[in-house]
This record gives structure tokens, C-alpha cells and sequence, in this order.
């Protein structure tokens, strides 16, 4: 297996040209290295980890941009990312043990494409956009277009991803993240689910309701239909109720070792009701009814 | 016995060799590095039934820088096993589980072994599988073991196959006694296989000497059994295999080979290093080590109870389905315990049990912590659970009515010289704050008994030798466990010596020097070491004091030592030291050797005499279920235990706390997944769920007195007792809290939210 270290992003982006599907990215190396181990070894590796400033956590046109590089700990210690974007930082916080956030880097959960990967629903709803680089130029994109299946991105095996792009949420707006798995935030998330809200001026409905799903899907998705049923309503328990169910019949989870698709979407319904309750209480101060 | 009464016993002097483990010293298996040793590896079943065709090594052996490529066909024809003598070192003819060894290499390095072992071929012929316990005994299942009979003591007219052990309790007349009862309640319950998941991998390295001997050095529990194991399976005679214990980091039972026959892997490292004629080192993957080493089973259990009005037990019938695996292991021994404990430790006049231990294609059944004893008791206090609200009666004063006392016999147990079940469980209540605390919504507190019988089993030798500066050597077969070792023997050394734990060396487990043992297994080396090396530092005393007498003009028996010096009771002036007493030894008997032993059979004789006390325990849990998703989260845990004596109070709390950390884990979320072909699916820690810290509460240890067991000063075993407890614990909290009853483990969200919803809730 062959190893290289580019020091710039044409660098790496000319051994993607040169090593095509041959090639495996590595950064933090959370998920390269168990691959490694226990499937066959890719023919070389290219870490992108030593090229300079692609870990930026800054301010930049109305929203923040994020380096793919940084680690999901320098996320979580980011002031700007925890007052101007709470919902990336609660998914940040709940990503796994320390010692995985330290090491692990947003770009590599991005790229990875899990549908179970944590911040993948949350930039969903943030409506963040993806600087994708190809050695012939580089474009943006939304991370609903990024996301082909999972571990498959718009990327194939020629592209980096750049940057992240996160515009700010409204003002006044509310969001959680909410992570279903068996250990908490020591384990892979059964079922994710963001939700973000405004609430409209006299705070009696929500307005532009945002409902990202992850593990559900091949793909972290939204739940466009659940958004339209509850945007612009005042919730109540029988709404909650048919939005849960509505969350659930909008994804379609697979069984595995860790749970039956069943089940996942149970909990899909119960954190969608949740999510709901909860922007409903901190924009309304009101409890559902 | 209060503790004032020694110096040294009942005081938490800290670990020998605790700050090394600490920080990361190379003081286990994995850190031994003998020079010039080659790398070995193992391959292994792709299949988890087949027929092995053919084995092809050519290609494999052609690598430059393989040196050894071995299957059944390099090894005596010769098999291993405990109850069943039914494996070979490497299969033969046939695979039985996904994970069976067929082949193993020793190369160069690392890499190479890998190579080589890709480029085995092995033709395998798939034969149907079966994963299922209950399935692979109808007539209509694969067989798995051409050769095995059934066993012998199986009842007239049962039609079973693939049976490798039967285990039956026939007490009084069950069914009279049903017929009898105002109440019966007829359940059936579920356990899953757990691995024991210790931190450290299991190792073997091998080194053939000049003399045409062999050494070992194993991480394993049972060196002496390990050496039996290398000498017959490699065709060595037994004097010419030496097994070095290296450290351990964590075995639960999971390294006990030789005891349990389970991996193989001593005798493999064997093999490939008189192959090679070189010294060869195994170390084991984590995932592979949790699809090929031994395990604790799951098993089925239907469990029916009669009992009257008042809450008195009348009969109990039931059967227990126990999973041994692709070979038999300690399938027997741990199902045949499983089966006793489903009967029961309260008074309880009728019992009938069948307790069938099956072969499957799956990992092979080790002696996991209380082997057994974690599924029965997740089945018997469950029931005991559902009796009580069947009754209408507080689970409690259910349990009380019917607790064991003084004379009384339990299953396994001819007579109690005493019982502390009923104080366990009053202390539990009190502890948990039950009928006190105030409970909010979802919240519920449960609570669950324990025992774990001591009974039978080998007895061992001690050897105390003395040095000229009146420190002493101490010889034992126990492995360093991070229990006895460290603690207790030295402990009781010092105590009987007069001198202080830094002065006694406990020597690490060598077959050419150290005293034989059956493994450092059952809850049983303060029983059986601690018993011998008191005896034996008792020798070593007397024979100081002997010698000490002519020179203080007194009697040996006025004499005494305390801090290194003899002295005349009540006359400490007139005195000598230690030192000088066993440095003078030098001119007369060379050195001072104290011998001890543990007689197992005579320690029996006696316990049937006077009655035995057995330790017993009561855990109480305080949880919180979440409805809507079925998770369950422990907000309190105490866990009461009659241990007997007390030598080192810190070393007991631990080995509960731990004990009953690993019991949480598969109450609330350990499991091994297979397919239906037998594939584990959740091999690494990625997919196997242990759990972590944020999931577990603080564990409340509590330890009852004055109910002295057999070990020395009157200990009782304390390694396994609190794996027993959780399982039950935990699904009654449940229960209390929602009104349902969880039948099947784990208590995972997922089966917890099923089962509130198939009740309705």
C-alpha cells in the first residue's frame, strides 16, 4: 500500500487524478484505519491531514465557514460555532467519546457519508453548502445535492470536499438535535433528528420548520411533507402526534445488528415529537397543549 | 471475627504492582518480547458446518520468510475436551462454528503471516447449520458430532440429538407438590451470548529449548491445565513442557483455557514453534477473539412455580436449554450450574429440572463469571418477581416467607450451618430507600437475590520459603488475577509472619516450580490458596519459633513475632530478630520452607458434618424508563453481599462493583448477533456494545458479617457473586416501574419499547 502526504490541496487532488478508485482519503483516520484493519487495504492512502488552513472555524458572508479539517472538538470549542450555530455544536458535543473529537474531522464525517454520521442531518437543515474542488476548478453545492447514498457523495473518487459554507439561522430561531443509541454519545446513533423553527410574530404558530433525519435513509434527508404539515400551525398534541408519524412514514430504515427498521421508526416519531415540543416551548414559552 | 483482632487483615494496603498497571508499564501477556520470535496466526472457519475437503499449504509455505504452516494433519491424532472429548488442536474433517481453527502460520513478521494465510486453500464441502438451541435438538437438525453418544445419565425416553450434557434436579414430588398450590405462574425467558470482552488480548508464545523441551508463556487462568493441554496435543511428554504465566489484563473466565478446552491456542503456538524450530508469539485480534474464543452461552428457560396463598413455595418444574456451541467446552458444567440455580437457593420442598446442554454452530461455551449462574438467576428472580404480583404480595415479604435458614437444605447444599439471604435483602430495602423514597413517573425499583453454591472442586499447595532477612518467598498456582495474589496471600503471610507486606514476594505461576492448580477459576483461590498458604506460613513460623526457643531460654508456644521480631509473650524484652533467627537457619536446616495445603476432599467431609455457610447477596436498582423510546436509564444501584471475612475491604468492593458493571452490560446492552449462517455480526467494539460509564451508576457495594464461610479466617469466595444478581435486578425496576415484564436480554430500548408496547403501554 503506498502513502502520501500532499501539501496542498492541487497536490492531492492530482494522486486522486493519477490513483482514481485506487486512492482512499485519510484525515483523522477514525474510519479509514478500522477499514483498513479488517477489510482489504486500499492501494495507497493520501492524507490530506498536513495540508495548511483547511481547519478554519470563521465568520464569512452572513454564516460561517468551516474547514473540513477541523476536528469535531475544535467544533464543540468554537465560540462562534456554539452561539451562532447551536444545533452543529449539540451534534458536535454528542460525537462520540473525546478522544474520537479530537481526532476526527468534519470533513472526514461528511465525506464518509454515513446516513448515521452526526452532523450530516443538522447541516441539512442548516441548508449549508459544500465547496467541492476538482482538479479542473471547484464549485458549491448543497449538501441535499452532496449526498448520492451511503458513503457515496458527489465528490466520486476525484474531488475534495473544500470548506463547508453555514448560513446563520434566522434570528429568533430554535433548534436540538437529538441522537437515539443505545450508550448515548459513546455509541453510533440509531436515529438522528434535527429540528430548527421560527416562531411567527405574535408567537402563536411556527414558521419555516425544518426536520432533518439521520439513519433512516440511505442518505441523511429532510422530511419535507412533516415540515409543510406543521409550518405556520400552532402545535397542539394532536399535531405533534400526526407530525411524528408523518417524520416516520418519510424515512426508510433498514434492520441491522443494531436495531430493526421497526424500531427506528418508532424513534423516528418519538424525536420528531420531541424535537417539535421542544422549539415550540423555548419559542412560545408555552407547553403543548 | 472482628478485624481489630490482626494487624494486617481488614486493612486496604494498596495492590502490588498497581501503579505499574496504571501507567502502562509492560506488565501483561501482550508486552512479552522474546528475542528472535517469529509471528504466528491462525486461520480460520469461513463456514460454520462444512466439511473440510481438502487443505492446500503449498503456496503458503513457498513464501520466503514463512517458517511454519500446520494443520490437524502436523499434530498427534489425538482430541481435547472436558466432558466431551470431541476437538482436535486444528479442526479435522470437519468445521463446526465460523471461527473454528483449520490452519495457523508463524512467519517473519506480521504481514507475511497475513499473506500466508490468504494463500491457504481449503476446500470446504457447506454442511446445513444450525444457530438455534432448541432447533438442533429435533430429529430433523444437522448432526454435529458423528462420534459423541449422548450422555449417559439422559432420562428413559427423551428424544433429543446433539445433546452434550444433561443435568437433572428431583427433588420431593413436583408435580404432587403443584397440585397442591393456590397459584402457579408458568414463564419462559431468553438470555443472548456474551463474550467476556476482557481489555487485554489473549497471547501464546513458544520457545523449543535445547534440551527438547518446550516453554509457554501464556496470559491464561489455568497454567497447570495448559500444560497438560500442550503436552497431549503436541505428543511432548508432560515433564517436558514448561508454562510461564505473564501478567493478565482482565479474563472473566474468558482465559481459562485448558480448564474450559476452548481455543486451542497454547498448544497451536506449540505446534508452530517445533515446527519452525523457532520461538513463536500469538497475539489475538479483538474481533478475532470474539468470534473464535470461549463465551458465556445463551440459553432458554421455562420456569413454572407453585406456591400457596401465603406466599409459601410448594413446587417448582422447569427446563433449561443451554447452548455449549461447535464443541462441548464447559457447556455441561455451566448449564448443569444454570439448571441447579433455576431450582432455586429459597426453601422450596419439590423440584423437577431438565437441564439439556446442546452443540450449535456457534462459539464455544467457556466459564464466564459465574458460569451459568447470570441466566439462571435473569430467569428464577424475574419469576420470583411475577409470583409476588401474582400474589399481590410486596416482592420482599415474598421473598422473606420463603429465605432459607439454619439446617435447611438448598439445592446443592445438604445443610446451611447459616443463612444471611434474609439480611442481604432487609439491608437492600433499606439502602434503596424502598417504600421510602418517592417515585416519579416511569420510575421503578427492583430488586434481586443471588448465591453461588461453593462446592466441590480441587484442592492446592503453598510453599512459604524464608530468607535470611526474614522476608519471605511465597509459591502458589493461582495466577496473579489482581485479587488473592496481590492481595490476600500476602496479606495472610504477613499477618501469620509478623511481618509487613512489603516483605513477602508472591512468585508468578511457573509448572516447574510452582504448586499445581487446577486454575484460577470459581470464586476459589482465597479458598484454596489462601487456606494452603496460611497452613504454610504457619509451618514456616513454628519452625523459626523452634529454633528461635533455645536462644530466648522459652518454650516455642510462649514465643510470638511481631514487626520482625520474636519475641517472649508479654516479655517483648526479651527478643531476637527475625532476621537473624532465619540467617542462623543457614547452619542448621539451610532455609526455612513452610508447606501448606488446601484438602479439598477433607474441607467437603467436614462442610456435610457441621453444614457450610454460603454466601449470599441481594442487589436493589432504582430506574427510570423512557416510554417513548425503551431506554432505561439506572439511577441507583446497591448491592448487599455476605463474602464472610473481609481481608482487604477496597479489593472486595471492586470485585462487586465490577462484577456487577459486567452483569449492567448485558442487562441493558451486551449481546453477540449471528446471522443464520452463523456470522457474528458485531464483531469489534465498533458493533459490540459494552457499556460505557455515562450508562452505569454508582454501584453502592455493602457487605454484610458473622457469617463465616470456609476460606481462611473465614472468606468466601467474592470474584463471581455479583455477576449473578443484575440481570433480574434491572428487569424488575423495569417491571415495578411500567407494570411489564421483560422476558428476553438484553433490556436493550429496542426489546424494552417492544414489549411496552405489545402490553399496550
Amino acid at each position: 500500500m503506498d502513502y502520501f502526504e500532499p501539501k496542498t490541496v492541487d497536490e492531492a487532488l492530482s494522486l486522486l487524478d493519477q490513483h482514481g478508485e485506487q486512492a482512499e482519503v485519510i484525515a483523522g483516520g477514525t474510519d479509514v484505519m478500522v477499514d483498513i484493519k479488517y477489510s482489504d487495504e486500499p492501494g495507497c492512502l493520501v492524507n490530506i491531514k498536513r495540508i495548511p488552513d483547511l481547519n478554519a472555524i470563521r465568520e464569512s458572508n452572513g454564516g460561517v465557514h468551516i474547514g473540513p479539517l477541523a476536528t469535531i472538538h475544535e467544533l464543540e470549542e468554537s465560540e462562534l460555532v456554539r452561539k451562532r450555530l447551536p444545533l452543529l455544536w449539540s451534534a458536535a458535543h454528542q460525537f462520540a467519546s473525546l478522544q474520537i473529537r479530537n481526532t476526527a474531522t468534519i470533513g472526514g464525517n461528511i465525506c464518509r457519508a454515513s446516513p448515521s454520521g452526526e452532523t450530516l442531518a443538522p447541516l441539512l437543515v442548516l441548508e449549508a453548502e459544500a465547496e467541492v474542488t476538482f482538479s479542473d476548478g471547484a464549485r458549491t453545492e448543497p449538501f441535499s445535492a452532496f449526498f448520492k447514498g451511503p458513503g457515496e457523495t458527489s465528490l466520486g473518487s476525484k474531488g475534495l470536499l473544500t470548506g463547508i459554507n453555514v448560513p446563520y439561522p434566522a434570528d429568533g430561531s430554535h433548534a436540538v438535535y437529538l441522537k437515539h443509541a443505545v450508550r448515548g454519545p459513546m455509541d453510533i446513533a440509531m436515529v438522528g433528528v434535527a429540528v430548527m423553527a421560527t416562531a411567527n410574530a405574535d408567537k402563536s404558530a411556527l414558521d419555516d420548520v425544518r426536520i432533518g433525519l439521520g439513519a433512516v435513509a440511505p442518505t441523511p434527508v429532510r422530511a419535507p411533507k412533516t415540515e409543510a404539515l406543521v409550518s405556520g400551525k400552532a402545535l397542539d398534541a394532536a399535531l405533534v402526534k400526526e407530525a411524528g408519524a408523518s417524520a416516520a412514514s418519510e424515512s426508510s430504515p433498514i434492520t441491522d445488528q443494531r436495531s430493526s427498521g421497526e424500531y427506528r421508526g418508532w424513534i423516528v416519531d418519538a424525536l420528531t415529537r420531541r424535537g417539535l415540543e421542544q422549539c415550540w416551548q423555548a419559542l412560545t414559552g408555552k407547553e403543548v397543549a | 471475627m472482628a478485624k481489630a483482632e490482626y494487624t494486617v487483615l481488614g486493612t486496604d494496603m494498596p495492590r502490588k504492582g498497581g501503579v505499574e498497571r496504571v501507567v502502562g508499564k509492560g506488565v501483561y501477556g501482550i508486552d512479552l518480547n522474546l528475542p528472535d520470535a517469529l509471528s504466528g496466526g491462525v486461520l480460520r472457519s469461513e463456514h460454520a458446518h462444512a466439511k473440510i475437503v481438502g487443505i492446500d499449504t503449498s503456496e503458503a509455505k513457498a513464501i520466503p520468510g514463512v517458517r511454519a504452516v500446520v494443520t490437524a494433519a502436523d499434530a498427534p491424532d489425538v482430541r481435547y475436551g472436558r466432558s466431551y472429548i470431541d476437538r482436535y488442536i486444528l479442526a479435522k474433517d470437519k468445521v463446526r462454528y465460523m471461527g473454528d481453527p483449520v490452519a495457523a502460520v508463524a512467519a517473519d513478521s506480521q504481514a507475511l503471516v497475513k499473506e500466508a494465510l490468504k494463500k491457504i486453500k481449503v476446500t470446504y464441502e457447506p454442511l446445513p447449520v444450525v444457530v438455534d438451541p432448541e432447533e438442533t435438538m429435533l430429529e430433523s437438525a444437522p448432526t454435529l458430532h458423528e462420534d459423541m453418544p449422548l450422555p449417559k445419565n439422559l432420562p428413559e425416553g427423551v428424544q433429543v440429538k446433539n445433546v452434550c450434557g444433561y443435568t437433572g434436579v428431583n427433588i420431593g414430588d413436583a408435580e404432587a407438590g403443584m397440585a397442591e398450590a393456590d397459584v402457579v405462574v408458568d414463564e419462559v425467558y431468553e438470555t443472548k451470548m456474551i463474550h467476556p470482552q476482557y481489555l487485554e488480548p489473549r497471547i501464546a508464545a513458544a520457545r523449543p529449548e535445547e534440551d527438547g523441551r518446550i516453554t509457554v508463556w501464556a496470559n491464561a487462568q489455568a497454567p497447570f491445565p495448559v500444560r497438560t493441554e500442550v503436552a497431549s496435543l503436541t505428543g511432548l511428554p508432560l515433564n517436558s513442557v514448561r508454562v510461564i504465566s505473564t501478567g493478565i489484563g482482565g479474563g472473566f473466565g474468558g482465559k481459562g483455557s485448558g480448564v474450559t478446552s476452548s481455543a486451542g491456542l497454547e498448544p497451536i503456538c506449540a505446534l508452530l514453534a517445533l515446527t519452525a524450530k523457532q520461538p513463536v508469539m500469538i497475539v489475538m485480534d479483538k474481533a478475532e477473539e470474539t468470534i473464535s474464543t470461549t463465551i458465556r452461552s445463551g440459553c432458554k428457560i421455562w420456569i413454572k412455580t407453585g406456591a400457596k396463598k401465603d406466599g409459601t413455595l410448594v413446587a417448582r418444574q422447569g427446563k433449561v436449554v443451554y447452548d455449549a456451541g461447535g464443541y462441548s467446552g464447559f457447556g455441561n458444567q455451566a448449564g448443569g450450574r444454570c439448571t441447579q440455580m433455576v431450582g432455586g437457593w429459597y426453601r422450596l420442598p419439590n423440584i423437577h429440572m431438565d437441564g439439556f446442554t446442546v452443540y450449535t454452530n456457534k462459539q464455544v461455551c467457556g466459564p464466564v463469571r459465574g458460569p451459568g449462574g447470570p441466566q439462571a438467576t435473569f430467569a428464577m428472580e424475574s419469576h420470583m418477581d411475577s409470583i409476588a404480583a401474582e400474589l399481590g404480595m410486596d416482592p420482599i415479604e415474598f421473598r422473606l416467607k420463603n429465605v432459607p435458614e439454619k439446617g435447611d437444605s438448598i439445592v446443592g447444599v445438604p445443610k446451611l450451618r447459616d443463612s444471611s439471604l434474609a439480611e442481604t435483602l432487609n439491608l437492600a430495602k433499606e439502602k434503596i430507600g424502598w417504600g421510602k423514597i418517592q417515585l416519579e413517573k416511569n420510575q421503578g425499583i427492583g430488586f434481586a437475590t443471588g448465591a453461588w453454591i461453593e462446592g466441590s472442586g480441587p484442592g492446592g499447595g503453598a510453599v512459604v520459603k524464608m530468607n535470611e532477612d526474614g522476608s519471605a518467598t511465597v509459591h502458589i498456582g493461582k495466577v496473579d488475577y489482581g485479587t488473592a495474589a496481590p492481595f490476600g496471600i500476602p496479606m495472610i503471610v504477613a499477618e501469620v509472619l509478623g511481618i509487613p507486606t512489603d516483605d513477602v514476594t508472591v512468585l508468578n505461576v511457573d509448572t516447574d516450580a510452582s504448586p499445581w492448580d487446577a486454575g484460577t477459576v470459581g470464586s476459589r483461590s482465597m479458598l484454596v490458596s489462601g487456606n494452603a498458604v496460611k497452613l504454610a506460613a504457619e509451618d514456616a513460623r513454628d519452625q523459626i519459633l523452634r529454633m528461635a526457643a533455645g536462644q530466648l531460654e522459652a518454650s516455642p508456644e510462649d514465643l510470638e513475632i511481631v514487626d520482625r521480631q520474636i519475641q517472649v509473650k508479654g516479655a517483648p524484652s526479651r527478643s531476637v530478630s527475625l532476621a537473624s533467627v532465619c540467617n542462623a537457619g543457614h547452619n542448621e536446616i539451610g532455609d526455612v520452607i513452610g508447606r501448606g495445603y488446601f484438602d479439598s476432599k477433607a474441607s467437603q467431609a467436614h462442610e456435610r458434618e457441621t453444614g457450610s455457610s454460603q454466601p449470599f447477596t441481594t442487589h436493589a436498582a432504582m430506574v427510570e424508563v423512557d416510554t417513548d423510546t425503551g431506554n432505561v436509564k439506572v439511577l441507583k444501584y446497591v448491592a448487599v453481599h455476605d463474602v464472610g471475612f473481609v481481608v482487604h475491604p477496597k479489593a472486595v468492593e471492586g470485585q462487586i462493583e465490577g462484577a456487577a458493571a459486567m452483569s449492567l452490560g448485558q442487562a441493558l446492552c451486551e449481546q453477540v448477533v449471528h446471522d443464520s449462517d452463523g456470522r457474528t455480526l458485531n464483531p469489534t467494539f465498533v458493533d459490540y456494545l459494552m457499556p460505557t460509564i455515562n450508562m452505569l451508576p454508582r454501584i453502592e457495594a455493602v457487605t454484610v458479617s458473622g457469617y463465616p464461610g470456609a476460606g481462611p479466617y473465614g472468606t468466601k469466595g467474592a470474584g463471581e457473586i455479583g455477576s449473578v444478581p443484575p440481570m433480574a435486578c434491572i428487569a424488575n425496576a423495569i417491571y415495578n416501574a411500567t407494570g411489564v415484564r421483560v422476558r428476553r436480554l438484553p433490556l436493550s430500548p429496542e426489546n424494552v419499547l417492544r414489549a411496552l408496547r405489545e402490553a399496550g403501554k
